[in-house]
């Protein structure tokens, strides 16, 4: 279509998404429009496309309402610092046998290592003490320099609550024979929750699976 | 950096949130895309705004959420929370002021992310750049990595097939 030059259907509907989008100069955006005024069906169609856009604007302005954007600086942060990242991959993505990778968990890992060795069916009882140390140990590792607090301690069990924010997936990982060692993040809350185990079922009273 | 991800990520999130449909997934796609973004700063050239720049990244980390979900078994662990999106939404009837213009709304906008649903994630991410954040041609082209021509076929078919499926609503 050469600028100026009169428009008809055809040549309305090749560029309609362009008129929708304010994409013509100003010379075909004239003519465009003069057309739209003498022709009832090119208008229903414009009508049509800018009914379409505006439901998908509403639907989706109306489903950020509902987002809590708040904690995304703070979630970034964490992120970006590596004393507090937290493993990338999800526990079903990584070989069993493996524990998060970064710095900070070399030293669980040899914790839970050493107890390991020596864990058998047994020795629940020594097994459950021994849990209790790796699990205060390893609290103690992740809150050395973060704000977390214990929230729940059993016989074997500690769940640490950190402010980390990563996924809502189960992020869980296989410990040594007789232990797991998990964590996740609370959609809501956003609280990374870290959580020891070696009770008999591998998975304490709560039913966190994978 | 605080500056830059405050500044963005509302608009980031609507993009993203109409992509994944979940908000859990939205944010935690924003949340990657400020991360790599700012792990890789090397890699702005300034050829492209920030704001198109970081938005290429959302859009891809969004696509690539999209693909690994529809390739894994989803293995989920949410303490009994719902995990949010449409249906949550739903249930929470943001919107309107009575009862009924509430069930309409909340019909309307599980209606319309279905429809969207029914795009391939290229083209949902075009046509939400452009309705909801109303950006150019020329910034959807950078913000997606496509040529102009495809931009614009790419919103061809997304607007024609998205008013064929929600040809109910906008008739009445």
């Amino acid at each position: 279509m050469k600028s100026g030059t009169p428009v008809n259907c055809h040549d309305f509907e090749d560029r309609v998404h362009a008129f929708l989008d304010d994409e013509l100069p100003e010379t075909e955006l004239a003519a465009m429009r003069g057309h739209l005024g003498d022709c009832p069906r090119c208008e229903k169609i414009v009508t049509g496309f800018q009914k379409t856009g505006a439901l998908i604007s509403t639907a989706v302005t109306e489903m950020v309402r509902a987002v809590d954007v708040s904690g995304i600086w703070q979630a970034v942060e964490s992120g970006l610092d590596p004393e507090l990242a937290t493993p990338s991959t999800s526990a079903h993505e990584q070989p069993a046998q493996s524990y998060p990778g970064p710095a900070r968990w070399d030293s669980v890992r040899r914790v839970l290592d050493s107890i390991a060795d020596r864990v058998s069916p047994g020795n629940l009882r020594w097994a459950g003490a021994a849990a209790s140390v790796t699990a205060l140990a390893m609290f103690l590792l992740l809150t050395g320099k973060q704000d977390g607090q214990v929230v729940d301690t059993g016989r074997n069990v500690v769940v640490a609550r950190t402010a980390g924010l990563k996924s809502a997936r189960l992020d869980s990982l296989s410990g040594a024979p007789g232990y797991t060692v998990s964590s996740w993040v609370q959609p809501r809350t956003k609280a990374r929750v870290i959580w020891v185990d070696n009770s008999a079922d591998g998975f304490g009273s709560r039913d966190a699976r994978y | 950096m605080r500056i830059l991800v405050e500044r963005y990520q509302n608009r980031l999130v609507a993009v993203v949130v109409g992509m994944v449909r979940n908000h859990d997934d939205a944010l935690e796609v924003v949340q990657e895309t400020y991360i790599k973004a700012f792990r890789n700063l090397d890699g702005f050239r300034g050829q492209s705004s920030f704001y198109t720049w970081i938005y290429r990244i959302a859009v891809n980390q969004a696509i690539d959420l999209k693909r690994r979900e529809s390739r894994r078994v989803s293995v989920e662990f949410d303490e009994g929370l719902p995990p949010g999106g449409v249906d949550e939404w739903s249930q929470s009837s943001v919107g309107g002021n009575d009862t009924f213009s509430r069930v309409r709304n909340r019909e309307l906008v599980a209606k319309v992310y279905e429809a969207m649903e029914s795009l391939t994630p290229n083209h949902r991410a075009v046509i939400i750049l452009r309705e909801v954040d109303g950006l150019s041609y020329e910034e959807i082209s950078d913000a997606v990595g496509c040529s102009l021509g495809t931009v614009m076929s790419r919103l061809h078919y997304a607007r024609k097939a998205l008013q064929l499926r929600l040809e109910e609503i906008i008739g009445s």
